[in-house]
């Protein structure tokens, strides 16, 4: 261990570690960036502080375990693809956290190279994995058990023991009536009789999940078009920047406001998918840019003077270097996601089951609640900000002339 | 530093002073107004209690001199005066269908004069008599026009003599003589009449028995927009006019409905309608089809007691009372409609005093009548308001034609796992009565005694079970096999998506549905799509609602011959053999009990098929300025435009 032949991974600085390093120097974004991982976590764990059914039950029947049955194996509690993807998301979580610990400590050990390529796998497998199950759980099969009303079964006889998570409410539920709640509604009911406070919490799957998807499709399609019509220009130029042409004349709420009274009965996904489709053009001029700027660099040369094929060039060797761009249009591209979600559910278009923020202030608004509309507008203009801000540190910590 | 310190102490003396001398003259200004106001008060007051005094002696109310009645025809009714001996003669004499009017239009103390400002929610989109079938037109007809006869507003069951004094029926209800008043006047036509273009609709024109014949050919040309009326006429064979002041309708078989259709007759102008603008009279072949666009359909012309000024659309729209009208005048002289879209506009505006009157939302009512957000509708505020029964119902329909629906337990199930009641209360601010049946719930037709179905989950429970749905495989959701086929009870609520208490209402029936098995999928569609679902029967089942009228004939919505006929109203495949036999003798009995007695019946059948799950019938809110005098509502459409009201003397604002 006397000669070590390179640095450890705390000692080196790659690119994207010193961009870390500026980024962390700003204050509000890093701030902000805490807040985004706060908003996942509350995303995630929202079950654990709200759900009508019992951590664990005990009756003449023996002992249960409803709400970790619910979580991804009882449709009857949870039913969307969203919800089914953060309580997968829950589930995972002690499982990524042992992972994460364990790959800090190897890094202390590890030569770089070995470590970044063991980086990479790890979150590869990872990734797949949850992918694979989160595809056979939401398609594959569909479980139902009978639920008790363990609510209203809590109070009788017969129940020997349970826990229940600190509000005994799912976000579905219509209180009026229901007795067994165990709290107050902290934030009150809406018209319909749910409570605001838990449909808030449970609205952040829905503001989160629509804002990372819809901008990975757009990000997706945008890069490689982007990458196309940069890198081979000519015709395939020509013909991708009049297609953005063609997008951009088009204002592209109204746009997406089009393509969706097509659909009779929009659903969350189609929602993601619709804006996906729409947003594209941003990241495809970006990327292009990038593409024109890196293509007659040396190292660009050198790759292809090595005999390697057009796609390794492209995603090998010009990509990373080009993604810095991408990566703050794709933070500020979340946060107007989450903004177009919302007003779209604030004009009623989407599933009108589901807890999004944008529904939450336009029931306040017909029912003239305006604590109900305070709230809901201050949870979307909170996730906005915390967005845009993360993207601006980004791009200043990005840009080589700001750094400190 | 010193002289800057100067300047600027200089500078807060001088505001400070030119601010006292600012307030001591505004509260000079002040005390000035309130002199003036109060001065004007006065001067209102008086005029309003000579305006009463006139009144007063005008109407008889008040005597002078004499505690003895008015000389001549002392125990007549009130109605009288507005006949001529002749006219009187032939209402009174015996074999008369109509009679005479016993409620007035001017009551006692009445101020005579002022406009009054209503506001509109939406604009009309034309005036044309006939092809208009939109409620808000009708509305404003009622103000502009009158037909032979009508229904008493204060006593629906009294069919009182409009323009007709006399209408002879023959025994089977076929034959309908009419006898017209002979003191009729069109209004003038609300254009520029002193333009030479103009020139030939100068004059004053009678109305005549061949403007009702007018009315009839159009009805029925299929060459005019009018289904909705062509409806009403299929039985009729005929309308022939015997001289200016008598004609005679016919049907083809007895039907009680051709009693409202006949006496419903209103005037069309064929002076008008059936010439272009230049008054040149179009041939007879092509009359209805210029009908349709026809150049005067941004007007309106009638025969009643306000005649109509002008429409600014988008804008207002103006009426005047006619002083040639031939029965008792109202005591407003002008009506104002103004267009606004907005609710929260419309209470800023009566709060302001730019409107009078408006219609007030259920939202509306929960938050600032009831939940006090507008202290003047409080106690000693100048607004006021009043709920009043509307006609529409509420209900959810099942398609019976379907897989779920087609055996009667599962729909009463279906009833009675929705609480109404509570969400009558809470999604609704209890602005409604539960309702058990097709008829209008104050009319006679509706049988009070039929009580509405109560929530019980657990009798739902069972009726489920005892139609074969049950949850055999322990999943949570009760299911059956159908033609072989292991079918989920999960079924989708067609919804209009833009109502968000309906949206609320569907919520809660869907938890409650879950707990006992059966999985209901809420589909917000947009109105076009809805109507579209609902004619093409491609639902199981959605949320509607019906206008009624003060009696109905069932006919249309729930003969099975409807049932199978595509896009009818008979939508949800109602098929019942003794509500078949029912409808059809119920058209063709004319003993208004015996007809009661039939739809009591037929009410009891609907009730125990649930074919609906029938839900309330809403309450409608009038809010107006307290100035508005004697605001009274009528049972039947328009509700809230008797015109008996009258106006105290306010500012204009």
């Amino acid at each position: 261990m006397s000669a070590a032949p390179s640095k450890n991974y705390r000692e080196y600085a790659s690119y994207w570690s010193i961009v870390w390093e500026q980024f962390q120097k700003n204050r509000t974004a890093y701030a902000s960036l805490w807040a985004i991982g706060l908003l996942f976590a509350i995303a995630t764990f929202a079950p654990v502080f709200a759900s009508k059914i019992p951590f664990y039950w005990r009756d003449e029947s023996g002992l249960s375990f409803p709400w970790f049955r619910g979580l991804l194996f009882n449709r009857n509690v949870f039913d969307g693809a969203v919800d089914l993807f953060f309580n997968q998301l829950l589930v995972a979580s002690p499982a990524a956290l042992v992972t994460w610990l364990w790959l800090r400590r190897r890094a202390r050990t590890m030569e770089v190279r070995h470590y970044a390529r063991l980086e990479r796998r790890v979150l590869l497998t990872w990734a797949a994995a949850f992918l694979i199950v989160f595809v056979v759980i939401s398609q594959g099969m569909e479980p139902r058990t009978a639920l008790l009303d363990y609510r209203a079964r809590s109070w009788r006889e017969g129940a020997e023991g349970f826990l229940f998570p600190p509000l005994r409410i799912s976000y579905e539920d219509t209180l009026h009536g229901v007795a067994g709640t165990g709290v107050r509604n902290l934030l009150g009911i809406d018209n319909a009789g749910r409570d605001i406070f838990v449909r808030l919490i449970f609205g952040t799957r829905v503001s989160l999940s629509v804002g990372v998807i819809a901008v990975s499709i757009y990000i997706a399609i945008g890069t490689v078009l982007g990458a196309v019509a940069g890198y081979f220009g000519g015709k395939a130029d020509l013909a991708i920047q009049r297609l953005v042409e063609v997008f951009l004349c088009f204002p592209s709420f109204f746009l997406i406001l089009a393509i969706i009274g097509f659909l009779p009965q929009p659903s969350l996904i189609a929602v993601m998918v619709i804006i996906g489709l729409v947003g594209w053009t941003g990241p495809a001029r970006l990327v292009r840019g990038e593409f024109l700027r890196l293509k007659g660099v040396d190292f660009v040369a050198a790759a292809r003077a090595c005999g390697f094929s057009d796609g390794r060039v492209i995603f090998r060797h010009i990509l990373p270097n080009a993604v810095g761009p991408v990566l703050v249009n794709a933070t500020f591209g979340v946060a107007s996601a989450v903004l177009v979600e919302s007003s779209l559910a604030f004009l009623g278009i989407g599933d009108p089951t589901l807890p999004s923020w944008g529904r939450i202030l336009a029931y306040g608004r017909s029912t003239g609640d305006t604590p109900m509309m305070l709230i809901a507008g201050m949870a979307i203009f909170v996730t906005v900000s915390v967005f845009n801000l993360a993207g601006e540190g980004l791009r200043d910590a990005l840009d080589p002339k700001l750094r400190k | 530093m010193q002289r800057n310190f100067a300047a600027a102490i200089a500078q807060i003396v001088v505001f400070t002073l030119f601010c006292v001398i600012a307030a001591y003259s505004a509260v000079q200004v002040h005390d000035l107004q309130v002199l003036v106001l109060d001065g004007n008060r006065r001067v209102d007051e008086l005029s309003t209690t000579v305006s009463r005094l006139r009144n007063e002696l005008e109407t008889g109310s008040l005597q002078i001199g004499a505690a003895a009645p008015a000389a001549a025809g002392g125990d007549q009714p009130y109605a009288r005066r507005f006949f001529s001996d002749a006219q009187w003669e032939q209402l009174s004499r015996p074999g008369n269908y109509i009679t005479f009017h016993t409620d007035r239009r001017s009551v006692p103390g009445a101020v005579e004069g002022g406009t009054i400002h209503r506001a509109a929610i939406a604009d009309i989109p034309g005036l044309n008599p006939i092809t208009q079938n939109a409620a808000d037109v009708s509305d404003l007809y009622s103000y502009v026009t009158e037909s032979l006869a009508t229904r008493q507003r204060d006593d629906p069951d009294r069919w009182v003599s409009d323009l007709a004094t006399r209408i002879e029926v023959n025994s089977d209800f076929t034959e309908y003589h009419v006898y017209l008043r002979d003191d009729v006047t069109w209004h003038p036509a609300a254009v520029d009449l002193t333009d030479p273009k103009y020139a030939w609709l100068r004059g004053e024109r009678k109305m005549v028995a061949d403007d009702f014949l007018f009315y009839y050919q159009l009805a029925t040309d299929p060459q005019v927009d009018a289904a909705h009326l062509r409806n009403y006429f299929e039985k009729c064979t005929g309308l022939e006019v015997v001289n200016d002041h008598e004609f005679i309708v016919r049907w083809s078989e007895p039907l009680f409905t051709s009693i409202s259709a006949t006496l419903g007759l209103a005037p069309v102008p064929r002076w008008l309608y059936g010439a272009d603008e230049d008054g040149q009279l179009y041939d007879a072949a092509e009359v209805g089809r210029r009908f349709n666009n026809h150049w005067y359909n941004q007007m309106a012309i009638g025969v009643g007691p306000y005649r109509f000024v002008r429409w600014v659309p988008g804008g207002a729209i103006e009426l005047e009372r006619y002083d040639g009208y031939y029965g008792e005048k109202p005591s407003i002289e002008k009506i104002e409609v103004v267009v606004m879209g907005d609710a929260t506009a419309r209470l800023n505006a009566l709060r302001a005093g730019d409107v009078d009157y408006i219609s007030v939302e259920p939202n509306q009512y929960a938050t600032e009548i009831v939940g006090g957000g507008t202290p003047e509708f409080g106690e000693g505020g100048n607004l006021a308001y009043q709920t009043y029964q509307g006609t529409a119902y509420r209900y959810l329909g099942w398609n019976a034609d379907g897989k779920y629906f087609n055996d009667r337990r599962v729909r009463l199930a279906m009833t009675h796992a929705f609480n109404r009641e509570l969400i009558l209360a809470q999604h609704f601010h209890g602005l409604g009565r539960l309702i058990t049946g097709n008829f209008f719930v104050d009319g006679p037709d509706y049988d009070q005694s039929i009580l509405p179905w109560p929530f019980d989950l657990e009798r739902a429970s069972q009726l489920l079970t005892e139609a074969g749905w049950v949850d055999g495989d322990g999943d949570g959701i009760r299911e059956k096999v159908i033609d072989g086929v292991k079918t989920n009870f999960e079924f989708g609520m067609v919804t209009y998506g833009y109502r968000p208490e309906f949206g609320a209402a569907m919520e809660h029936y869907r938890n409650d549905l879950r707990s006992i098995g059966v999985v209901m999928n809420i589909e917000p569609v947009e109105w076009a799509v809805m109507v579209e679902r609902m004619e093409e029967k491609e639902f199981d089942a959605y949320t509607g609602g019906w206008v009624l009228g003060w009696e109905s004939d069932p006919y249309q919505i729930w003969h099975s011959s409807q049932a199978d006929i595509p896009r009818s109203s008979n939508r949800v495949g109602f098929r019942n053999a003794e509500a078949d036999r029912i409808i059809e003798e119920a058209r063709a009995t004319f003993d208004p009990a015996e007809r009661t007695r039939l739809f009591h019946r037929f009410h009891a059948i609907i009730h125990e098929e649930q074919p609906y799950t029938f839900f309330f019938s809403g309450l409608e809110i009038g809010g107006w300025r307290r100035w508005v005098q004697n605001v009274n509502f009528s049972p039947l459409r328009p509700f809230d435009q008797n015109m008996n009201w009258y106006l105290e003397p306010h500012d204009a604002p």
